[in-house]
Order: structure tokens, then C-alpha cells, then sequence
């Protein structure tokens, strides 16, 4: 099967996984700033549940791509 | 290098090694049963004796039971919290959008979506959109109203999201319908196969002809796709016609690419095995038909581990021309709850569909009707032709109907001419199909 990613990298996944973790590091932080206002409670809402498609799309891949390197 | 990434949704999964993508399947399936354990009664009691680190390999995820559409009726009914019962995976007050089932094969199964859920599924179809050919610069017509059924819900927040024009186009009549498209020069349709040709049969009538419309691309929603219907759809439209496969319960988890041959499956969102129809325990080589069981990975509001779909599919394999690396399937064969034994031979309607698409672009509609006669099965095909031909097609027509149908399906048909008009026009579920014998003898 076709070489894992090689071209992708050059993408820089791992960066990109750092940033999604610390974004949704920051969205926590920014919910627990917000008290129980709803506009902070609800957005950020918003925000984690595209949190939770882009570690299905991007971290997953970052994960699984490291995992194999050092297997 | 930044081209070709815009070729692909997410090239990062699409050209994953399958290994790749198997792992990540397995990673994503281990949590989900941890996830479904802590949050869903059904799953508290299922899994009960199963653990997340027993999955190691497919062969482990075969252990699991599989579960179909009545598991999901009978964790609901009666069963709180209202009405999403036991299968429901976060709190009631999570929940932001309801969707239910048609319903056509018993009482429709009610399925809860939390924002979070719902953004999975977005995303699962700004997939299915891109894989189209659907972009920034495309004005999108849906011509229905949504109502409590998902796709064209679904359909239309992922045109959004990747950036398309959105034309909700519910509550007009078909005419005005096609008014608004060519006013608004509209470039995609998101429609149920049938209404597409409703709405080409339509516009033929008002003097359009709809290859004149400018609509480049349309994809199905719905229904069965047969390779002959969407034939008539592209050419009747002069446009791209794609298909895909999914239901409210699972979402949506294959679809066609710009090869139009096949389905990819959508990994790594869902674990799709295609399961042996009679064992339903070992995977079908490629080529051969199964039956499909879906796993959703990333929908929490809704776990659902080992979906029975009851899709009869062919297994494809892996590689495509496209570049993208997932699993494919080759063709959607049919529905398990429609394969019949009629006189002894297995029968499903597809095969008609096939025959009456093709070959026979005189019929505007058709219905299938067995029924039980004395002793012996009864198969009717009610055609509609188009208006022009008369009330009674000739003899030869039925004729020539009767022995294709022969052919195809190894059934002696009686064929039935009826008025234009009078059989039902399809918005959504269309039930050509019409079993009427008391014991349906399922295959
Ligand atoms: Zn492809």
C-alpha cells in the first residue's frame, strides 16, 4: 500500500494537532471566564463541537501517523 | 502541492494508507464503547461483559452483537427519557435536533442529535458534497420541504458549511419550483431520484427542456440509485448525477466520487463491514453481495456499535482513479427487507427498476403489486405511459415488457396499463413495491 503520507507532513500535522489541543485548551479556560453567561457557555459550545470534527479529521491522523513511527 | 490539496474535503484522510485508516477506525471504535458503557442504558446492559481494550482487530469487533432497526424501537418505546429511550448517549437537554425515520417499515425510530452529533454528520456530508463536485460557486436548489427526515437537512448545512449557496425550496409546487430554479440560475439540485425526474417531466411540460437549465450536478437523497435511473436523470438534466447510501439512524457512510463507479466508504467516520446476508459473521470477498453493518465513530448523541442497515451491497474493494484510498462499494443492490421469495424465486425490485429506466423511457411511473391468487403468487407491473401513447400502450409493448422483465428476473409479469397520471407522484420514500400476500416468504 501507498507510503504513509509523506507529502502530508510537509503540512506540518503535528503542529496542526498542538493547535487544535490548545484551542480547545483556551475554549475551556474562555467557558470557565464566561461563568454561566450564555453567550460565552453557548458558543463555545459552538466551537468544541467543531473541536470534536477536526480531531476526527486531523489529530486522529497525527495520532495514528506517530503511533506507527515508533512501532 | 496547495492544488492538489483542494482536489479532496480532507486530503489527509482521503489518502490515508488503509492500514491508516483501519487503525483509527479501531482506535475511535474502542472509545466509543467506553463512551456508550458510561452514557446509554441499552449499551450499560449490552456490552455489559465487553471492554474497550477487548477490540484489537475486525475479528474482535465481530464478537460484538449487531443490533437493527427493531432494537432501536424496542429501546424506545415506553422506555424514558421521552421519547429517545435507552440508545440516547447525553443528557435529555443536550439534545438540539430531532429527526425520525419514514417509517415504512413499521413505527419510525426517533433520533436525537446534540450540536455536537449534528456537526459530525455535517461534516460527514461536506465529504459527500466535495466528493460531488459540489464548491464555493455553486447556488444549490433543494426542492422539498425538510421536515422531521434528515438528508436534506443534512445536505443543506454541509452546502453551507463548504461555502455553497443554499435555496431552500420547500413549500412551492413543482412548476414553481422550476420558475425559481431558472430564476435564481441555480447550478446543483439535492432531490429524491424520483422527484428529479418528476421535475424533468414537469419542465418538459411547460415547454423547458431541463438540459437547458444550467444545472451542472445533482445529488440523490432518499432512495435506491440503479444505474439506469441515473442514466435518465443525467440525461434527461444533461448534468452529473451522484449517489450515496446512509439512513437516519447510521448517517450517511458511502458516495460516489468524481468516477461515478461506486461508492467510497466514508472512512475513518464509520467501521462498514459487509457481512455474509445468510450468517451475517464473516466479511464477503470483493464482487460479492452482503449485507451492510455500520459503526458511526464520532456520533455520541446516538451511539450506535454494529448497525444492521439491511442495504445489500457489493463489496468493491480498495484504489479508485480518484486517488482517494478508502474502501469502496460497488453497488447498492437493494434492501434486505425487500429481497422476496415469489414462486420460489428470489426477487427484488431493483431489477425492474432497472429494466424500466432503461429500456422503457415511455413509462413515466410504474408500481410492482404480488399478490397471493389460490395457491399461486401473483406479480402485477402497473405502468404509467407517457401521455402521448394513449390509455393502452400496444400489445407488443406489454409484450416486449413482460418477456425483459422474464429475462431479468425469471417471473412471468402480468402488466396492467393504467391512466396518466393516476399512480402517486413520490416526494421522499417512494413504495412502488407492493407486497400484498399475507406470509411475504422473505428470501
Ligand atoms: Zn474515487
Amino acid at each position: 500500500m501507498g507510503k504513509p503520507r509523506e507529502k502530508e507532513e510537509r503540512v506540518n500535522l503535528d503542529g496542526m494537532k498542538t493547535i487544535i489541543d490548545q484551542l480547545e485548551q483556551l475554549l475551556i479556560e474562555l467557558k470557565g471566564l464566561g461563568g454561566e453567561m450564555p453567550v460565552i457557555e453557548k458558543n463555545v459550545k459552538a466551537m468544541m463541537s467543531f473541536i470534536h470534527v477536526l480531531k476526527f479529521g486531523v489529530s486522529d491522523v497525527a495520532e495514528v501517523a506517530k503511533s506507527e513511527n515508533f512501532s | 502541492m496547495k492544488e492538489q490539496n483542494r482536489k479532496y474535503w480532507n486530503p489527509l484522510l482521503e489518502k490515508s494508507a488503509p492500514e491508516q485508516l483501519l487503525a483509527m477506525e479501531l482506535k475511535n471504535f474502542r472509545k466509543l464503547i467506553g463512551y456508550a458503557k458510561e452514557h446509554s442504558v441499552f449499551y450499560q446492559k449490552q456490552l455489559k461483559d465487553v471492554f474497550p481494550e477487548d477490540i484489537t482487530s475486525l475479528e474482535t469487533v465481530r464478537r460484538l452483537p449487531l443490533i437493527d432497526k427493531e432494537d432501536l424501537r424496542k429501546a424506545q418505546e415506553g422506555k424514558s427519557p421521552f421519547p429517545y429511550g435507552e440508545m440516547l448517549g447525553v443528557e435529555l437537554k443536550e439534545v438540539t435536533d430531532f429527526r425520525q425515520t419514514s417509517g415504512t417499515t413499521g413505527k419510525p425510530v426517533y433520533v436525537p442529535e446534540s450540536y455536537e452529533s449534528w456537526q459530525w454528520r455535517v461534516e460527514v456530508w461536506c465529504h459527500i458534497l466535495w466528493m460531488a463536485g459540489f464548491r464555493e460557486t455553486d447556488r444549490v436548489f433543494v426542492p422539498f420541504g425538510y421536515n422531521v427526515y434528515v438528508a436534506f437537512w443534512e445536505g443543506h448545512y454541509a452546502a453551507e458549511k463548504l461555502g455553497c449557496e443554499v435555496v431552500p425550496g420547500g413549500a412551492l409546487d413543482t412548476r414553481d419550483r422550476i420558475s425559481k430554479i431558472l430564476e435564481l440560475k441555480a447550478t446543483a439540485l439535492l432531490s429524491t431520484p424520483t422527484y428529479g425526474l418528476h421535475l424533468a417531466e414537469e419542465a418538459f411540460k411547460m415547454g423547458i427542456d431541463p438540459r437547458t437549465i444550467g444545472i451542472k450536478r445533482m445529488l440523490c437523497a432518499g432512495e435506491p440509485l440503479p444505474l439506469a435511473t441515473r442514466e435518465r436523470l443525467e440525461q434527461s438534466w444533461g448534468a452529473e448525477v451522484y449517489d450515496h447510501i446512509g439512513g437516519t439512524e447510521p448517517c450517511a457512510w458511502a458516495a460516489m466520487c468524481e468516477e461515478r463507479n461506486g461508492l467510497h466508504i466514508i472512512e475513518p467516520f464509520f467501521l462498514v463491514e459487509i457481512l455474509d446476508m445468510e450468517t451475517l459473521t464473516t466479511e464477503v470477498g470483493p464482487g460479492e453481495l452482503g449485507v451492510a453493518v455500520v459503526t458511526p465513530l464520532g456520533r455520541r448523541s446516538f451511539p450506535l456499535i454494529r448497525f444492521n442497515t439491511k442495504d445489500v451491497v457489493r463489496q468493491g474493494g480498495n484504489g479508485c482513479p480518484c486517488g482517494r484510498t478508502s474502501k469502496k462499494i460497488a453497488e447498492v443492490a437493494g434492501r434486505a427487507d425487500d429481497l422476496r421469495k415469489i414462486r420460489g424465486v428470489l426477487f427484488t425490485p431493483v431489477a425492474v427498476e432497472e429494466i424500466v429506466r432503461r429500456e422503457f423511457l415511455e413509462i413515466v411511473e410504474y408500481e410492482i403489486v404480488v399478490q397471493r391468487e389460490g395457491l399461486m403468487d401473483e406479480i402485477t407491473l402497473r405502468v404509467e405511459p407517457q401521455e402521448e401513447m394513449g390509455v393502452e400502450p400496444s400489445k407488443v409493448f406489454n409484450r416486449r415488457i413482460s418477456e425483459r422483465l422474464k429475462t431479468k428476473t425469471n417471473l412471468r409479469f402480468r402488466i396492467e396499463s393504467v391512466l396518466p397520471g393516476s399512480l402517486p407522484r413520490y416526494t421522499l420514500k417512494s413504495k412502488r413495491f407492493k407486497d400484498l400476500r399475507e406470509d411475504k416468504a422473505d428470501g
